[in-house]
């Protein structure tokens, strides 16, 4: 962990390599008591060894293996694949992950609500801990909380799927939000083929952004199924926005997204 | 490894009962409502201003430096074009394209203000043919909506995502931005992917104990 302090300010960043990806922490002025990043790391690793598809002794590969049942799994488990069932009606089936190819070789991967999921319950680890000001970014889905600094909200961009150095889009966010994407880059837009029928290919990518992070995730994945035709789903879902990158580079989003958007910025 | 006929009934369509039962949802569901729900009719309208502009502007580029200036010349009507009056809810005609839900900021519709229409030029751009119609409210000139009566449609998949975005106004070709950001959201980078990702580069100037943004 490395602490920086100055007369203004003082902030903690932590990388942790964690969920098959890298989290990465940012916290700001006021720090929180000493060992609650500690906790929140811990809390990660303890979602990674309960909900992992890439282990095959995770409660979440036993069950899809049959050999375990619903009832013999943990309490948070069990919540979340209630909760899986209830995304995937509310998506239409957009978001299922009763049907989706897992790394273990089964079809059960709820790993697209797992991540903003426990990267909420993390956030509200840091809450606890006394921290008001401060970023979690878990390999591109992100929570915020507070300001970057009084008066300053925190900039996040939306990567431009072509460059990973650059940004579609840029935001200002004030927490308390969360902010998902899915997408696919690396096929490149231009194998694809433009009279491939409806489908995720329509979309390079599909940014969610709203209240909880969870749900933003599992919206992200939604939206990406979706196409553009989420656009007129994600109007209905309160309190959540989303920004969409169509497959032959073109942008459109919902009505809400643009007052979070900072316009046109370019560098001398 | 099971069978899997359709993930054992999708674990026995989760062992029956748990999803009748009320939901008591995760320990984190807190709602909170989201900031920008508030500003919604302002930020249409910010939208219908900056991005139709943006999106019309940068059809008419491709059309050439005549097409900008007459739309830079608003209010006065794009020749040839024709003027019609109608009267419309200036909120209602903006979001027509869309089922209008109960009670969602509907009754923000209530005043209805007389507009003129002007039909711009047919031109072709390297998606297709493109007319856009520009309203103004009627004695003052004011940019009411701008909406597209005509788009390219040369392949089924630009029809559909022309049907969503163009007459919404909230579309327009992707740029890319360089700027002073804290963070970056993508489709999920691996562990190694992170090594090679901005995300890495952010967190390492701020490790190195710098303050600001990166600028890059």
């Amino acid at each position: 962990m490395t602490a920086v302090r100055d007369d203004r300010s003082a902030f903690v960043r932590h990388v942790e390599p964690v969920m098959g990806t890298a989290v990465s922490f940012e916290l700001r002025a006021p720090l929180p008591v000493p060992g609650t990043l500690g906790r929140a790391i811990d809390w990660l690793h303890h979602v990674d060894a309960t909900f992992s598809t890439h282990r095959i002794d995770s409660e979440i590969s036993r069950l899809a293996l049959g050999e375990v049942r619903v009832d013999d799994l943990g309490e948070q488990t069990r919540e979340i694949l209630d909760r899986c069932v209830r995304l995937a009606a509310r998506t239409n089936g957009a978001f299922d992950a009763f049907s989706v190819p897992a790394p273990n070789g089964t079809r059960l991967d709820p790993s697209g609500l797992v991540k903003g999921w426990s990267i909420e319950v993390a956030a509200g680890i840091l809450e606890a801990g006394g921290a008001t000001n401060f970023t979690v970014n878990a390999g591109g889905d992100i929570v915020f909380r507070g300001e970057r600094a009084p008066g300053r909200a925190w900039r996040a961009g939306i990567r431009h799927p072509d460059d990973p150095e650059l940004q579609a889009r840029v935001l200002e966010i004030r927490g308390p939000v969360g902010l998902a994407t899915s997408g696919q880059y690396e096929r490149g837009v231009h194998i694809i083929d433009p009279r491939t029928p409806m489908g995720p290919m329509e979309l390079a990518g599909a940014t969610v952004i709203g209240p909880d992070l969870g749900e933003a995730d599992a919206f992200a994945t939604a939206m990406f199924v979706m196409g553009v035709d989420g656009l007129d789903w994600i109007e209905d879902q309160e309190g959540y926005e989303a920004f969409l990158i169509t497959f032959d580079h073109r942008t459109c989003w919902s009505s809400g997204f643009e007052a979070l958007t900072v316009r046109r910025e370019r560098p001398g | 490894m099971t069978p899997d006929p359709q993930l054992a009934a999708r674990i026995e369509a989760l062992e029956r009962s748990r999803s009748s039962r009320p939901a008591p949802g995760p320990s984190t569901g807190r709602r909170r409502r989201h900031a920008a729900r508030k500003s919604r009719i302002a930020a249409l309208f910010l939208s219908i201003v900056t991005t139709g502009s943006l999106s019309v502007a940068f059809f008419f580029m491709e059309a050439g430096a005549q097409s900008q200036a007459a739309f830079a010349a608003l209010p006065e009507p794009i020749t040839p074009g024709r003027a019609t009056s109608v009267v419309v809810p200036p909120v209602d005609a903006a979001r027509s394209s869309r089922g209008a839900g109960p009670g969602r900021g509907e009754s923000l519709t209530a005043t209805p203000v007389r507009v003129e229409a002007f039909n711009g030029r047919r031109v072709d751009t390297r998606f297709g043919p493109l007319q856009v119609q520009v309203q103004v409210r009627a004695g003052t000139g004011e940019l009411v909506d701008v909406a597209v009566v005509a788009f390219p449609d040369g392949d089924p998949t630009s029809r559909r995502i022309n049907a969503r975005s163009l007459p919404r106004l909230r579309s327009e070709a992707l740029a890319a931005q360089s700027s002073r950001i804290d963070t970056i959201s993508g489709a999920t980078y691996t562990s190694r992917g992170y090594e090679a990702s901005l995300q890495s580069a952010i967190d390492a100037v701020r490790a190195a104990g710098r303050q600001g943004g990166v600028a890059l």
